[in-house]
């Protein structure tokens, strides 16, 4: 604050934020190239992932206010719209990736006009419903491969040159997260996410003002499950397989922490939440099953204490009173 | 006709669990509308109490006769009702006023913490634990179907609280200031009403029933485990649902109503889908009938 | 206000930089130089589930690995007095965490690994071991799914759930004679597959209905008395014990005759507890052998029982598993990860489980499924090798 204002003239000042993002860029980009441990290789990864889903989901939550229990459903079904096209019908990956993120978008629509008018914390549960149904669809079913799931999928080859090692698919999340965190940005200060920011603060003064609240919120919560799609397919072919168990509702829930413990609605802390969420299990593999135990017990503190996550979008939500 | 007859008395007995949960919800939602995410996970603190006290009086004089269950029973209830009261003290009331979504949140993490903190709790685990007691298959044979006591019994037990639960409610004082407060709690304070004190009275109530709901669980089938109120809990939001919130003999309908819907469900399109029948009737209901069968029972404005 | 969210942000960059930073210097460098004469340990690596409901299981394979290394490394150990040293890393049961944790154990160098419980966890984790050409003994996990991929480096040490199918099939037939069988399984990998292999293999010999339940669930009696309806000789059950032993105890609770059988996943004494002693009686368990069935276990079980209490079911095989990838260390001459992965593929071992070799899938040659029976409250065997 004040000592920044000491050490630098304020016509440097401005570019502090630029230059951080971009040495912070620079480090992503480097990384991979300077550490040989594919262990490291696979945790940055799992960051990666995790970050662009908790961007996703944070539209939905952060931006518009709906609290989605059931987001990895959206997860697994662009996955498994890769796995069984590449696979049974031999599909280009690239055609599949985007038809994976236009059927969670499908499904995201049919279910979001079912359940958007509903009351918050009804929304909430039927959402971890609607998860817990497709998740246990997919398990059922053969045509998703069962229980077992699909495996031994294909990376997808650029121009001749095939994905295979996790470096390439690094790179290519994090393209794809550098380009979601833009237009998620974007969206948020647009008129767009104006109108979510009114929805959410008080939902009968934005109806009052001829917001159509229920156009606006199926906005929010279709662009959430396009990001959830897209993510899923580019994880079935890093993974080469696609098993119900990484659909359930910790899963979802382990989103929902990384966008809540950074900051609801705020970019930058939900990719800060999304490496923390990975991180801290990984140093703590030690006491592993403390896991949950610490992340119900940071919700509730974080709930309390900081609601409005480590990184507060800068205007956060305001108590109602 | 004996396999339908069968499946009844099963859906008896599972509607009957959820019926309890169900109550528990009801209440907290008509007095704070608040979905307690974590109330699922009373049930099951409910069963490991019951586990641990009759484990005790086993190897006391007290025994694990019909006293011991009962006394069992009620301590467990009891006990429940306090860390359901305790819960709401430390982690609810803090956030009385905060956004909606800050409460769903904070009552998620609280059912993580139950849930895993039981797992972590070494004599209690993350294997399942076995109840040192159980109940017999006494019963009497009607139509080819052997109607056992036990199941029965479960569900006069439930129907039994329900209805002296509903009754304190609606006939007592604390019951009517309990109704006040989930009706208008500024009036209700104005009116001099201790709206703090009816708030944890509800959690109370509600977690006694959980707790009955886990114990007699416990007793009942006879294995207990740290996720086994997880998937308790959001049948019985959604049984609360299908009856209308806040509306007592609505859980207890809407309990009983899942239980067949489940039963149905599984005996003609199959076991794994099970799940799938619960929630689609939860989506039902919302979209066609969000009030519930039997109306709502919540204040218009908190 | 603008310089104070600065100085925040600033603050959590450099926070997020220290957290890859220290995760960066957390992980070793990949092995690069070889030195003239290497005293270092022999880093063996496990990953199986050492949390969560299968914990006991990995634990106790976890012990048997060290009771097998502890004596190995007493006897002067592999490679001219290097030490073999055990690395774990818990996978949870679940797909991601186990392909992280076969990441870990490549970047721990590991010269070989003893891993996989859960089926389907285990399956994705196998391309990594593959491009890292480690070699992996698979001590508990044996889905014929997991060897469809024929990967020259993944070996198991159980017959699979084909050979389980085909015993139960023949004692389900034969020794109960059975002809109307119900099969029930909890839809995971592993139960499903047995439950359907079974089916296949009982065709043209009896009638089977399948039905379906859900894991984590207590009750079954809606399942089981829509099964009564159709007067079964026999009941499979193919998933776990947990839910094996509620089945078994509703089943006699409705006042069901048919025989009850179970797959090995069901192998364990609490399902008697679960149960009852009095329901369990007479039951019937298809299994692959476990320590006690083994006549060259004998004296093994007592020094184990003296370390860690009882050895649990997949015990003998993980340690058999340790003094194979010993056994292929002393026979590649080197820790070159290839050379013992090959080595491996082609041991020739008599072990505590028996003779083990391998085919050119990785399946186990000549593995034996025995039948268990349940009398006097315990197990006892039936069928025997």
């Amino acid at each position: 604050m004040k000592t920044l204002n000491r050490w630098l003239k304020p016509s440097q000042i401005k570019f502090v934020k630029p230059a951080a993002l971009v040495l912070l860029l620079a480090m992503a980009f480097v990384m991979p190239l300077s550490v040989q441990s594919p262990y490291v290789m696979d945790v940055g990864l799992q960051i990666l992932f995790y970050t662009t889903l908790a961007l996703g989901l944070n539209v939905v939550v952060g931006y518009a206010g709906l609290l989605d229990l059931g987001y990895a459903a959206y997860f697994a079904v662009g996955a498994y719209t890769v796995g069984i096209l590449t696979q049974k019908f031999h599909f280009s990956f690239w055609v599949a990736m985007p038809l994976g993120g236009a059927l969670a978008m499908l499904l995201g629509s049919l279910i979001g006009f079912t359940v958007l008018r509903l009351r918050s914390d009804y929304l909430a549960l039927v959402t971890l419903g609607f998860g817990e149904i497709i998740r246990i669809t997919a398990n059922n079913l053969d045509v998703t491969g069962g229980p077992s799931g699909i495996f031994g999928l294909q990376g997808p080859s650029i121009l001749g040159f095939r994905l295979v090692q996790p470096i390439h698919f690094y790179y290519l999340m994090l393209v794809v997260l550098v380009l979601s965190t833009i237009a998620i940005a974007r969206l948020g200060s647009s008129r767009i996410g104006r109108a979510w920011a009114c929805l959410r603060e008080d939902e009968d003064a934005a109806e009052a003002m001829g917001i159509n609240t229920l156009g606006y919120r199926l906005l929010a919560y279709v662009t959430g499950t396009f990001w959830a799609g897209l993510t899923g397919a580019v994880f079935a072919v890093k993974m080469t397989a696609v098993s119900p168990m990484s659909f359930s509702f910790m899963q979802s829930i382990t989103i929902l922490l990384a966008v809540v413990m950074g900051g609801l609605g705020s970019v930058p802390g939900v990719i800060l939440g999304g490496a923390l969420v990975i991180l801290l299990p990984e140093f703590l593999r030690a006491v592993a099953d403390w896991r949950y135990l610490v992340f119900g017990l940071a919700l509730m503190l974080l709930m309390v204490f900081r609601p409005t996550g480590l990184w507060p979008a800068p205007h956060s939500l305001k108590g109602e009173e | 006709m004996s396999n339908i007859l069968a499946q009844l008395l099963n859906a008896l007995v599972i509607g009957s669990f959820y019926a309890l949960v169900a109550l528990g919800y009801s209440i907290v939602y008509g007095i704070i509308r608040l979905i307690n995410f974590a109330h699922g996970d009373f049930y099951m603190i409910g069963s490991f109490i019951g586990y641990s006290l009759l484990m005790l009086f086993g190897k006391t004089f007290i025994g694990n006769g019909v006293f011991g269950i009962g006394l069992a029973m009620l301590l467990a209830m009891a006990l429940t009702g306090g860390v359901g009261a305790a819960v709401e003290r430390l982690a609810y009331r803090p956030l009385r006023g905060s956004p909606k979504i800050i409460l769903l949140i904070t009552a998620l993490g609280m059912s993580l913490f139950l849930e895993n903190a039981t797992m972590v709790f070494k004599p209690w685990g993350a294997s399942f634990r076995t109840y040192p007691v159980g109940l017999s298959r006494a019963g009497f044979d009607l139509a080819g179907v052997h109607v056992g006591y036990a199941p029965l019994s479960i569900f006069f037990l439930a129907l039994g609280l329900m209805i002296g639960l509903n009754a304190f409610i609606e006939k007592s004082t604390v019951g009517k200031a309990m109704r006040a407060t989930a009706f208008d709690r500024e009036a209700a304070q104005l009116m001099g009403i201790g709206t703090d004190k009816m708030i944890s009275m509800g959690f109370f109530l509600g977690s006694i029933m959980a707790g009955a709901g886990g114990f007699l669980a416990g007793i009942y089938y006879g294995q207990v485990s740290f996720l086994m109120g997880f998937i308790v809990g959001l049948k019985a939001f959604t049984a609360s649902v299908m009856g209308g919130i806040g509306n007592l003999p609505g859980a207890m309908v809407g309990g009983m109503l899942l239980g067949l819907l489940e039963v149905f469900g599984t005996s003609t399109v199959g076991g794994q889908w099970k799940d799938v029948f619960a929630f689609g009737a939860l989506i039902l209901i919302l979209v066609f009938k969000p009030t519930g069968l039997l109306g709502e029972k919540i204040a218009r404005r908190m | 206000m603008k310089s104070k969210s600065l100085l925040r942000m600033m603050a959590a960059l450099m926070a997020l930089a220290l957290l890859v930073l220290a995760g960066c210097s957390a992980a070793k460098p990949a092995a690069d130089t070889k030195p003239a004469e290497d005293k270092s340990d022999v880093v063996v690596g496990a990953a199986f589930p050492i949390t969560g409901s299968s914990a006991k299981m990995g634990q106790d394979m976890k012990q048997a690995i060290q009771m097998a290394m502890d004596e190995i490394n007493a006897k002067g150990g592999v490679l001219n007095g290097r030490k073999l040293k055990l690395e774990v890393q818990d996978d949870g049961c679940d797909p991601t965490q186990a392909v992280a944790a076969a990441n870990k154990l490549v970047s721990l160098n590991v010269v070989a690994s003893v891993s996989g419980y859960c089926s389907g966890a285990f399956l994705p984790s196998e391309t990594v071991y593959n491009n890292a050409k480690v070699g992996v003994v698979v001590p508990a996990a044996n889905a014929s799914k997991l060897t469809d991929q024929k990967f020259d480096n993944i070996n198991l040490m159980n017959p699979t759930g084909a050979d389980q199918a085909k015993t139960a099939a023949a004692f389900l037939t034969g020794k109960l004679g059975a002809k109307k069988i119900a099969i029930i399984h909890d839809n995971s990998a592993y139960a499903k597959e047995l439950a359907d292999l079974t089916n296949a293999a009982l065709t043209g010999k009896a009638t089977v209905t399948m039905d379906v339940v859900t894991p984590g669930e207590k009750d079954f009696t809606t399942t089981l008395t829509k099964i009564k309806g159709t007067s079964p000789d026999a009941i499979f059950w193919t998933g776990y014990y947990a839910e094996g032993g509620l089945i078994i105890k509703q089943a006699k609770g409705l006042g069901m005759t048919a025989k009850i059988m179970y797959g090995d996943g069901s192998n364990d004494p609490s399902i008697i507890e679960i149960a009852g002693a009095a329901n369990a009686e007479g039951t019937f368990c298809t299994t692959t052998p476990a320590a006690g069935d083994f006549t060259a276990a004998k004296d093994w079980i007592p020094q184990y029982k003296a370390k860690y209490g009882e050895p649990g079911p997949y015990s003998a095989q993980a340690y058999d598993a340790t003094n194979i990838i010993a056994n292929a260390i002393k026979a590649a001459g080197s820790t070159d990860r290839a050379a013992v992965a090959k080595a491996i593929r082609g041991i020739s071992y008599n072990g505590l489980t028996g003779a083990v070799a391998f085919d050119d899938k990785g399946n186990r040659k000549n593995g034996v499924f025995l039948v268990l029976e349940v009398k006097g409250g315990k197990f006892v065997v039936n069928q025997g090798m």
